[in-house]
């Protein structure tokens, strides 16, 4: 325990990849204030935390596979696709209902995917591949590839909380600040970073991996849910095409964030501030006037540099690869 | 049977095994199967799907993966559908095999030299070749003129093949006698099983690492921009159920997902395997759907069932072989 008392500041370094992007971001926001018109207005600011939100909280469930040793899950854009068709058949029910049924069914698929990951020590991104195939497959013999839409009202998602910020921009700063405080003060959470860190190690001091690995998928799991029931609840329907993009900007914002690809080094709130950057890089991009394909292009090479940044980093800082 | 020649081929037997049963019960069960037209478009599935497992499996021979292939394949479609009509397209196939392999090359020489995982370096380039397509396709459908390169690429020949299958093929199949017996093909091996004593021995790790990445955008290209030209068309995104059939392939073939185990005729076998069960399933009238989870939940079952069968053939050929075990000190994971 003596991690949680050298304190959360003597840890800030700047060749930390999670710090380098906190400072970048502070940067870019500034720069963008002052160079860009219509940058630093409420509705554009308002915009920007809309379109990060969601992809934030599917983004900080997904650093905690990545923490944990198992490196991504591409089954998220499947989970967000399957949980807006499943929000969308209990919206008649009542709102928050359908919430949690979206929530619940992205956990118990995430936890299928853990035991299988955990339990069979299988790869996890060939597990995910596999899973993904299954969950929109199985979408598409239920609805037919059509678009659901049951009725039932889900205004109170969309509606301004306390007059400022919709509630998922509430939820996505809940989430991230939440899960944040439970990996690194918490007992399982402190455990999962073990794991990610040295598998070997914590099974010698008596840490079993596997029940960190079906934790950190089954948390996984329910953040994609909640995305996926927040993205439905903006239109009340449910799509196999929505979440389509969601897994590759969440696995952007992980890498962004600096959150090392080997697992253990970084925290889940790093991929809320890479989700951030990432999102205001687009939002910038925008109002420069430069197009949707541009902004991928951009998006591609800076996932790969990112990757190649935090790789060359904890490399410098661990003396010698794993 | 001798114990060692099962436990080296053990999965190539299965898949191989598997794909004979397959092909005998679909003929039983729909005299349509065994039509000249039908064996013709079987090829034409198979032989994209099988060079393309081809690369994604020397790659992983390797100890290393590309999941960049679910990107790369539509945009070298998209790459030799737009060009093809300023540079002609013979030209724009060879452009768009030659981005491939530049993305190839760029990947294996960022995982070789920073070492760092090939998986999360080719999600990098993965998002970046989508990227690239978007950009390409510009928000529509691309279209090409020249129509009777299509026409002459899937012209049927000898009844059941055409120029791009047997492009295909005859490509993926040379494969095979030289990462058996090549010596760079043994370089793979060694790589693959275990990078620091390779490293140790002299071999050229990082130029086997790189080539083989190079190898596998080779062979997406070929595949991505003959599906181009024949479809005359190109849409951006991402071939995700692409990129789960040749994993499926490599890793039903025996690949061995640590790398340096397993080879290429269990591949192709798997490929086979994978080929006739979409053909055939397709046949009794199965829509994609329900023959995409027919996938996933193969290629669930293969890697859940992955290590117990091993440590089962494992345990047999120890068994077996009680009396020379010196021989076979082969470590197991």
């Amino acid at each position: 325990m003596t991690v949680m008392r050298v304190g959360l500041l003597r840890r800030v370094r700047v060749t930390e990849g999670s710090t380098a992007v906190v400072l970048l971001t502070a940067l870019f926001v500034l720069i963008a204030a002052v160079t860009v018109p219509r940058f630093a207005t409420t509705s554009n600011i308002q915009a920007l935390l809309l379109s990060v939100s969601l992809t934030g909280i599917a983004a900080v469930g997904l650093s905690l596979i990545t923490l944990v040793g198992r490196i991504f899950s591409l089954s998220i854009s499947s989970t967000v696709a399957l949980s807006t068709i499943v929000f969308a058949e209990c919206l008649p029910y009542g709102a928050w209902l359908a919430l949690a049924a979206a929530v619940g069914f992205g956990t118990f698929v995430g936890w299928i995917q853990g035991i299988i990951v955990g339990r069979f020590q299988t790869d996890p991104i060939i597990t995910t591949i596999a899973f993904s195939a299954i969950l929109i497959g199985a979408g598409e013999l239920a609805t037919g590839g059509l678009t659901i839409s049951r009725g039932g009202d889900a205004g109170i998602f969309s509606a301004n909380l306390f007059g400022i910020f919709p509630f998922q921009v509430f939820a996505f700063v809940a989430v991230s600040i939440g899960i944040a405080v439970w990996h690194r003060f918490s007992v399982p959470g402190r455990r999962m970073a073990l794991v990610g860190l040295n598998e070997k190690a914590a099974l010698v001091s008596g840490v079993r991996a596997w029940p960190s690995v079906v934790l950190s998928f089954t948390v996984a799991g329910a953040t994609t849910g909640l995305a996926g029931g927040l993205l439905s609840s903006q239109s009340g329907q449910g799509n196999l095409i929505l979440g389509g993009t969601f897994g590759f900007d969440a696995v952007t914002a992980v890498v962004v964030g600096g959150i090392a690809v080997k697992g253990g080094r970084g925290s889940p709130i790093s991929a809320a501030v890479g989700a951030l950057f990432v999102g205001l890089l687009g939002n910038v991009l925008v109002l420069v006037g430069l197009t949707y394909e541009v902004q991928l292009v951009v998006k591609g090479a800076l996932v790969l540099s990112a990757v190649v940044l935090t790789g060359v980093a904890s490399r410098v800082r661990g003396g010698r690869s794993r | 049977m001798n114990p060692t020649f099962l436990y080296w081929n053990f999965r190539l037997l299965i898949a191989w095994g598997l794909a004979f049963v397959a092909f005998i019960g679909f003929s039983v069960a729909n005299s349509d199967f065994l039509n000249a037209g039908n064996i013709y478009s079987l090829l034409q599935s198979l032989a994209p799907l099988a060079i393309v497992a081809f690369g994604l499996g020397i790659v992983m021979l390797a100890g290393e993966f590309d999941i960049s292939i679910a990107g790369t394949l539509p945009m070298a479609a998209l790459i030799s559908v737009r060009l093809s009509n300023s540079l002609g397209t013979p030209a724009a196939i060879l452009v768009a095999i030659v981005v491939t392999m530049a993305f190839g090359f760029v990947s294996g020489w960022i995982t070789a030299t920073f070492r760092i995982p090939s998986l999360a370096v080719t999600v990098g380039s993965l998002v970046l070749a989508v990227g690239i397509s978007f950009a390409i396709a510009n928000g529509q459908l691309v279209q090409m003129n020249d129509l009777g390169a299509g026409f002459a690429l899937t012209q049927n020949l000898a009844g059941i093949f055409s120029l791009q299958s047997i492009i295909e093929l005859v490509l993926a199949l040379a494969m095979i006698p030289l990462v058996r017996r090549s010596w760079r093909g043994r370089w793979l091996y060694a790589v693959g099983s275990d990078g620091d004593r390779a490293r140790a021995s002299g071999l050229p790790v990082r130029t086997t690492l790189v080539s083989a990445f190079v190898l596998s955008g080779l062979f997406v290209g070929v595949a991505g921009a003959l599906q181009g030209v024949t479809l005359a068309s190109g849409v951006a995104g991402e071939d995700d159920a692409f990129l789960l059939q040749a994993a499926t392939a490599a890793i039903l073939g025996g690949i061995s997902l640590t790398g340096g185990k397993g080879s290429l005729v269990g591949v192709f076998g798997a490929a086979t395997l994978l080929a006739i069960v979409s053909n055939g399933l397709g046949l009794v009238g199965m829509n994609s759907a329900a023959i995409q989870l027919v996938n996933g939940a193969v290629l669930l079952t293969v890697v859940i069932l992955d290590k117990p069968l091993n440590r089962l053939s494992f345990r047999y050929l120890q068994s077996s072989t009680l009396t020379d075990q010196s021989q076979h000190k082969e470590s197991h994971v």
